[in-house]
């Protein structure tokens, strides 16, 4: 990734890294990782970024805060569970908590989690206390399927829906414009699923699209009817 | 609401087909309390009020019904797992926050759905 400076929001910095943080521990985050491991992570890679990749064990708090006070990191991403005011790793081990975290960890970063609830607890605490940016969602990422199988297919519409985020990140595109990207990304892809006659599948990522909050610079999420 | 009624005949046997899911499930109620599929509603003059004339309690007996005569129904919840179909069905009957989600999903299904009939069946007159 090279170095641009046309705007505050639209800096990234030479040799910027990722964290990754993967609960990959049950069906739907192992699903997730599954998913973006092979088409969101590669890409960073691709963009310049380097991916420091915290996965099932390794997506403990511990780890977590060990890789995230590094320097270079400017975007946190990550999947796991949790609840308004946490966010979990592997097998539900808290490692975000309101107030219970060093500023370090957060401070000028990037943080898109893949995670229930996080938008309004724990990314406004993130915004406090000074992350960049939070996306994430007011309520449950929700993903139907019938077996594992419709799981595996139904990845790109679900899981790369939400990944346009980290990608559009990657690419430099403003942090304010980013929420409009990846609304168009997840209306792309409700389209398509209606076009296959997924029409069950299509109804819950439009209710996953309408969840989704960006809290940027003020802290306030941007108003629904800029999109 | 009358546009869906008895307009079968009117639709692309494509568009049917690709609908073949919905057409056993519930989309309303008689004035007896029985629920009423889309097939049947598409076939007959069907007295019945549709999803969009029903209150809240109804939906939720509908989307609860709807979700029950799935073969195979798994919700994956980034959050809090995987839900069964039984939790669903659950979680709907007692209106829990997931419960009231699984309806506004229905409920963004079904008026889609109703809508793209309505035009179809014009288009096809």
């Amino acid at each position: 990734m090279t170095a641009r400076q046309t705007s505050p929001s639209h800096k990234v910095e030479a040799a910027a890294t990722a964290l990754a943080i993967e609960a990959n521990f049950d069906a739907i985050t192992k699903a997730a990782f599954s998913y973006r491991r092979r088409k969101v992570y590669r890409r960073l890679r691709k963009r310049g970024m380097k991916v420091v990749l915290l996965s099932g064990k390794k997506a403990v708090r511990q780890t977590v805060a060990s890789a995230a006070t590094q320097d270079q990191t400017v975007l946190l991403t990550g999947v796991g569970h949790g609840k308004r005011r946490t966010f979990c790793g592997y097998e539900n081990e808290p490692i975000f908590r309101v107030g219970q975290y060093a500023v370090e960890e957060i401070r000028g970063k990037v943080i898109h989690l893949l995670s229930c609830f996080a938008a309004d607890g724990l990314g406004r605490d993130f915004r406090a206390k000074g992350c960049r940016a939070f996306f994430g969602y007011r309520e449950e990422f929700a993903v139907p399927f019938e077996d594992l199988s419709e799981l595996d297919e139904l990845a790109e519409p679900f899981f790369g829906s939400d990944a346009e985020i980290d990608l559009a990140f990657a690419e430099g595109v403003p942090l304010k414009e980013i929420l409009e990207r990846v609304r168009r990304k997840f209306d792309e892809n409700i389209a398509r699923l209606n076009k296959l006659g997924k029409r069950e599948s299509s109804a819950v990522l439009e209710s996953n699209r309408d969840l989704l909050i960006a809290l940027i610079a003020d802290g306030d999420a941007l108003p629904q009817s800029a999109f | 609401m009358d546009f869906i009624r008895n307009v079968r005949e009117h639709l692309p046997e494509q568009f049917l087909n690709s609908i073949d899911k919905q057409l056993k499930l519930p989309i309303g109620l008689r004035s007896d309390g029985t629920m009423v599929s889309l097939e049947e509603v598409l076939e007959s003059q069907t007295e019945a009020r549709l999803w969009p004339e029903l209150e809240e309690a109804q939906r939720a007996e509908i989307t609860a019904k709807r979700i029950e005569l799935q073969p195979k129904f798994n919700l994956g919840l980034i959050g809090r797992g995987v839900l069964s179909k039984e939790e669903a069905i659950s979680e709907v009957k007692e209106k829990t926050r997931i419960g009231r989600r699984l309806i506004d999903i229905e409920n963004r299904l079904v008026t889609k759905l109703i809508a793209e009939i309505e035009e179809k069946a014009v288009l096809n007159k």
